[in-house]
C-alpha cells in the first residue's frame, strides 16, 4: 500500500474531460477579455503624451516631442502646483474621514438601537442623492460664511460624498467583530490602549484601509463639487484636465491624465490584498 | 444494484505536493452500505467526491459494474451526494429543493409532485412542501438533504458525515432512518465519517484511511478483533499493546510468557494486543501476571483501571463493584485468555 | 456611559456634517426653486421655476437620455461582474497579476478613462485609425458616432469600465462565501453545467449585488464629469442640464436650476425606496 507514494510523483497523467477544457477555453478567453479591457484605454494617454503631431490616419505618433511633459514641468503651468493642491485636500479629506467614520462605523456595525434605520438612510443618502443637486442648494450659503473660493470649503463639500463610504465600509468590518476578543484581552490584563492596539485595531485595520482608499479617491478624482465650492480659485489636478480634456490639446490632457492616475496606482499597490475577498474589507458594500 | 470498485485510485491537487488520496483499491458489493473511516485530512471525503464525480480522478479508476465512470460527468453518474451540513438551496422552498434533481431532468411538473410526496412521507414530513430550509431543525434538514437524493432513484448514495452535525439522541433516529432507506431502497451506500462508533453502528464494511491511505477493510469485528496494525487499534480505541517475540504457540515478553493460540505470524518480534474487556482482572491461573494499578475510574457500568504493564500504559474494564484490594497503588493480578490474544508482526 | 450616549457620541460628528451639507443643501435648494432668494432682494414664492421645467421638451429629452445612461451602464455591469467574477474565483496561473489588473479601475479616476474614451472612440480614435489601416474605413466620417453621440455609448463605456470590478468584487466575495458546495451538489443531483449556474449560482449571486447596483444607478443617474465630457450639447444629462442653469449669468435661471436638482433628488429617491421594496418582495419571498 506505501509503494504508491513514489509512482504517483511520477505517474501522474493529467487528464482532462473535455468539457472541462471547454470551460478553461472560456475562462481564458474573459481573462484576456479582462486584461484588454483594462488596459486598453489607457494606451492612447501614453502615446499621445509624448506626440507632437499625430494626425489621422496615423497608427502611432507622426512626430515624438517632449512638450507635454515639459509644459507639465514648468512651473509656470501651476500643474504641479495643483497636483499638491490636490493631494492636500485629498488627504485631509481623507483624514476627517477616518476620525469622523470609525466612531460612525463602529455605531452601526456593532450597536442595535432606536432609530438605525434613519441614521442609516441619513449616511446612505449622499451615495444615491448627487452631491451636485444638493451643493448647488447650499452654494449661496458657503459665499456667505467666506467658504467659498477656499480649500477649507472644497474640504468640507468633498466629506459629502466620501464619509459614505467610509462608514459603509467601517460598518462592515465592526459588523463582524465580535466584542468579546476585547473583553478577554481586558481580562487578561491589557489595558484600554492596548486592547484598541492589539486586539480591535487589527481587526478593523482592512476596514479602514479600504473606507480610506474610496475616500481618498472620491475627493482626488472630484470635479464639480470643487468647481461649484472653489469657483475656478482652488485649482486641483481635475479643474485643469477638465480644462484641456476640452481644448482639443491631446497631448497636455494624456499627460495630466497620466500624473493623474499615479497616485491612484500607488493606493492599488498598497490596498490591492486588502480589496478582494477574504480579509472582509469591502464586505460592508455587499450588504447596503 | 451497482457494486463499485476503486482501482489504484489517487488524486493530487493543483499545486499539492503530496497526493490526497493514494493508490487506494476498494471493492463495494450491490446494496452494500460502506463507511470511509479516518481522521479528518485522511482522503475520505476526496474519494466520496471521486466516486460521484465531483472530483477529478488523477489517476486510477472508478469502476460501476465493471463500467469506467471516471469520464462521466457527475450528473450523468446517478451517484448523488448528501453533504454533511445538508445545503438546502435557501432560496428554494422543501418541494423545490426535493425536486430538483427531477427538475434537471425535465421530469413532468405533475409526477415531480406526486414524488416529492413520497418522499417526504418516506422521511416522516408530510406536509412540509411549502416551508423553507430556514423554518426547519438540523434533523430535519438532514431528512430533507436525504429525500432530496433519493428521489432520483440513484445508483450509489454518498453520504458525507450523515450525523455529525446533529444532537446526540437525534443521531440514533437519523441512524435507524439511515439504515431503513438504504435497506428498502437497496441502494448501495458510502458514507465518510471520522468516529469509529458511527462506522461500526452503521457499516456492513469499514475501510479505514490514514495520509490517503487504506489500512483495512473488513466489517466491524474484524476491526476490534483482528486489527492489522497498532494504529488501527489504537484508532478503535485500544491500546494494550505489548512487545514481546514469538516462538512457535509462546510469546516471551519482558514481564513473562504467554501461551498463545497458532497463527500465521512468523515466528521473530510481535507485538500483543488485547481488547481491555478480555483481560481477566484477579485471575493467578494460565497467562496471567502482576501489575500495579495507577488509576482507577468508576464509569457507571463499569470501572476502568489504568494498568502499568511493562513499559506500557494499558486500560482494563472490570466490575463496576471494586473491592479494596484493587485499591490505586496497589498491585492487582491479571490473565490474559489465550484466545483473546491478537497477535502483531512488528 | 449608557449605551444610547456612547451611540450618540460615535454617531454625531459624522450625522452633522452629513445633515448639514446634504438636508441643508436640499432645503435651501427647495427654497430658492420657489424663487425665495432674499440675496437679490426676491421674496415672493412661486412654482414658476417648477411650471417652465415640465413644459420643456428638452428636460424631457434629458431625462430619458439620463435613465437610458444608466440603466444600460447598470444592467451590463450586473451581466459582465458576473461572468468576470466566475472567471476570476478559480485558481490558475498568473492569477494574482489578472487579480491586480481587475481590481486597477476601481482607483482610476473616471476622468482619465473619459479621456482615454475619447481617444479610442472618437472619429479620429484609435479604433478609427486601426480601422482604416486595416481598410474597413476610407474615410474617418464613415466611423461610427460613439463619443458626443445620442445614445451615450461613449459614457457607457466608462461607467462599465469603473463599474464592473467593482461589482466583480463583491459577486467573487459572495461566490468566496457560498464556496463550490453547492454547485458540486446540484452536479451530483444531475444539474448540468448551465442548470446549475441557472438554478444555483444565479439565486445565491443575485441577492447578494441587487444593493449595490442601486448605488451604480443612482451614481450614474446623478453624475456630471463623464457625461460633460463626452456628451452631446443637447440633449445633455439632467445633472449637466441643470449646472448649465445654475451657471447662467441670468440670475433668473437660478430657481429653474434649482427646481431640476430638486427634482433630481427626489425623483431617484422614490426610484430607489420602490426598488428596495422590490428587492425586499423578491428576496423576501426567496
Amino acid at each position: 500500500m506505501s509503494q504508491s507514494a513514489g509512482l504517483s510523483k511520477t505517474g501522474v497523467i493529467k487528464k482532462q474531460s473535455h468539457k472541462q477544457r471547454q470551460s478553461n477555453v472560456m475562462r481564458n478567453i474573459v481573462l484576456l477579455g479582462i486584461i484588454v479591457g483594462v488596459i486598453l484605454p489607457m494606451i492612447p494617454q501614453l502615446l499621445w503624451s509624448f506626440s507632437f503631431r499625430w494626425y489621422f490616419p496615423s497608427l502611432l505618433p507622426t512626430e515624438l516631442s517632449s512638450r507635454a511633459w515639459v509644459y507639465v514641468a514648468n512651473p509656470n503651468s501651476k500643474i504641479l502646483e495643483s497636483f499638491i493642491v490636490s493631494l492636500i485636500i485629498a488627504l485631509s479629506v481623507t483624514a476627517i474621514g477616518i476620525v469622523v467614520g470609525v466612531p460612525a462605523g463602529k455605531a452601526l456595525g456593532m450597536y442595535k438601537f432606536r432609530g438605525k434605520e434613519l441614521i442609516e438612510l441619513i449616511i446612505l443618502a449622499p451615495t444615491i442623492v448627487p452631491g451636485l443637486a444638493v451643493i448647488m442648494g447650499i452654494q449661496i450659503l458657503f459665499i456667505r460664511f467666506g467658504l467659498s473660493d477656499n480649500i477649507v470649503g472644497v474640504i468640507i463639500v468633498h466629506l459629502l460624498p466620501s464619509l459614505p463610504y467610509m462608514i459603509i465600509s467601517m460598518a462592515g468590518v465592526f459588523a463582524n467583530y465580535d466584542p468579546q476578543f476585547e473583553e478577554q484581552a481586558r481580562s487578561l490584563g491589557a489595558n484600554a490602549i492596548k486592547t484598541f492596539y492589539y486586539i480591535t485595531l487589527p481587526v478593523i485595520f482592512p476596514g479602514i484601509v479600504v473606507g480610506a482608499m474610496f475616500t481618498f479617491l472620491i475627493s482626488w478624482s472630484q470635479y464639480i463639487l470643487t468647481i461649484m465650492v472653489g469657483g475656478g480659485r482652488v485649482i486641483t489636478l481635475p479643474v485643469l484636465l477638465f480644462s484641456f480634456a476640452g481644448s482639443g490639446d491631446n497631448a497636455i490632457a494624456s499627460a495630466l491624465s497620466i500624473i493623474f492616475v499615479l497616485p491612484a496606482i500607488v493606493i492599488l499597490i498598497v490596498t490591492s490584498k486588502y480589496l478582494s475577498g477574504k480579509s472582509g474589507g469591502m464586505g460592508g458594500f455587499g450588504s447596503i | 444494484m451497482t457494486d463499485v470498485k476503486l482501482r489504484n485510485l489517487e488524486k493530487v491537487y493543483d499545486g499539492a505536493s503530496e497526493p490526497s488520496v493514494k493508490n487506494l483499491s476498494l471493492d463495494i458489493n450491490a446494496g452494500e452500505l460502506v463507511a470511509l473511516l479516518g481522521p479528518s485530512g485522511c482522503g475520505k471525503t476526496t474519494t466520496l467526491k471521486m466516486v460521484g464525480g465531483l472530483h477529478d480522478v488523477t489517476s486510477g479508476e472508478v469502476l460501476f459494474n465493471g463500467v469506467r465512470v471516471n469520464d462521466i460527468r457527475p450528473e450523468k453518474r446517478e451517484a448523488v451526494m448528501v453533504y454533511q451540513n445538508y445545503l438546502l438551496f435557501p432560496y428554494m422552498t422543501i418541494e423545490d429543493n426535493i425536486g430538483f434533481g427531477l427538475k434537471m431532468r425535465h421530469v413532468d411538473k405533475k409526477e415531480i409532485k406526486k414524488r416529492v410526496g413520497e418522499m417526504l412521507s418516506l422521511v416522516r414530513l408530510e406536509g412540509f412542501e411549502t416551508r423553507k430550509p430556514a423554518q426547519l431543525s438540523g434533523g430535519q434538514k438532514q431528512r430533507i438533504a436525504l429525500a432530496r437524493a433519493l428521489i432520483i432513484r440513484p445508483k450509489i448514495l454518498l453520504l458525507d458525515e450523515p450525523l455529525s452535525n446533529l444532537d446526540a439522541h437525534l443521531r440514533d433516529e437519523m441512524r435507524e432512518m439511515i439504515l431503513k432507506i438504504h435497506k428498502s431502497f437497496g441502494v448501495t451506500t458510502i458514507f465518510v465519517t471520522h468516529d469509529q462508533e458511527e462506522a461500526v453502528l452503521l457499516a456492513d464494511r469499514i475501510a479505514l484511511m490514514f495520509n490517503g491511505e487504506l489500512h483495512q477493510y473488513g466489517s466491524p469485528q474484524e476491526f476490534y478483533e483482528k486489527p492489522v496494525s497498532k494504529k488501527v487499534a489504537a484508532f478503535f480505541g485500544n491500546e494494550n499493546f505489548l512487545a514481546g517475540v514469538k516462538t512457535g504457540a509462546t510469546v516471551k515478553t519482558e514481564i513473562g510468557d504467554f501461551d498463545v493460540e497458532k497463527s500465521d505470524v512468523p515466528d521473530g518480534k510481535v507485538t500483543i494486543v488485547i481488547r481491555p474487556e478480555s483481560i481477566v482482572l484477579g485471575d493467578t491461573g494460565h497467562n496471567s501476571f502482576q501489575a500495579p494499578i495507577n488509576r482507577r475510574i468508576y464509569m457507571g457500568t463499569y470501572t476502568r483501571y489504568d494498568v502499568r504493564v511493562g513499559g506500557n500504559a494499558w486500560n482494563v474494564i472490570g466490575d463496576p463493584n471494586y473491592t479494596e484490594e484493587y485499591d490505586e497503588g496497589r498491585n492487582a493480578s491479571f490473565s490474559l485468555p489465550k484466545e483473546k490474544i491478537w497477535i502483531l508482526e512488528e | 456611559m449608557s449605551k444610547r450616549l456612547t451611540i450618540t457620541l460615535l454617531l454625531s460628528p459624522a450625522i452633522l456634517i452629513i445633515v448639514t451639507l446634504f438636508i441643508g443643501g436640499f432645503l435651501f435648494g427647495l427654497f430658492q426653486s420657489f424663487g425665495y432668494m432674499p440675496i437679490i432682494g426676491q421674496h415672493d414664492m412661486s412654482l414658476d421655476a417648477y411650471r417652465n421645467m415640465f413644459t420643456d421638451t428638452k428636460f424631457f429629452g434629458s431625462l430619458f437620455l439620463t435613465l437610458w445612461i444608466s440603466l444600460a451602464a447598470t444592467i451590463l455591469t450586473i451581466i459582465f461582474a458576473i461572468i468576470t467574477a466566475l472567471a476570476m474565483r478559480q485558481t490558475f496561473k498568473g492569477r494574482r497579476i489578472i487579480n491586480f489588473l481587475y481590481q486597477f479601475p476601481i482607483t482610476i479616476p473616471h476622468l482619465v478613462i473619459a479621456v482615454g474614451a475619447m481617444l479610442l472612440f472618437s472619429q479620429s480614435g484609435m479604433f478609427a485609425r486601426i480601422f482604416y489601416a486595416l481598410g474597413i474605413i476610407s474615410d474617418q466620417s464613415q466611423f461610427p458616432i460613439l463619443v458626443y453621440d445620442n445614445l451615450g455609448i461613449g459614457i457607457i463605456y466608462v461607467y462599465l469600465w469603473k463599474q464592473i470590478p467593482f461589482m466583480g468584487l463583491i459577486v467573487i466575495s459572495i461566490l468566496q462565501s457560498v464556496g463550490n458546495d453547492y454547485e458540486e451538489l446540484a452536479r451530483s443531483l444531475g444539474a448540468n453545467r448551465w442548470q446549475t449556474f441557472r438554478y444555483v449560482l444565479l439565486p445565491l449571486i443575485v441577492p447578494g449585488i441587487l444593493p449595490i447596483s442601486i448605488i451604480c444607478f443612482a451614481y450614474t443617474f446623478g453624475s456630471f464629469e463623464v457625461p460633460y465630457l463626452l456628451g452631446k450639447p443637447f440633449p445633455a444629462v439632467l445633472s449637466v442640464l441643470a449646472y448649465r442653469l445654475f451657471e447662467d449669468v441670468d440670475l433668473n435661471a437660478r430657481p429653474e436650476a434649482m427646481a431640476m436638482a430638486v427634482f433630481i433628488a427626489v425623483f431617484i429617491s422614490i426610484l430607489v425606496i420602490f426598488y428596495k421594496k422590490l428587492i425586499k418582495r423578491i428576496t423576501g419571498r426567496t
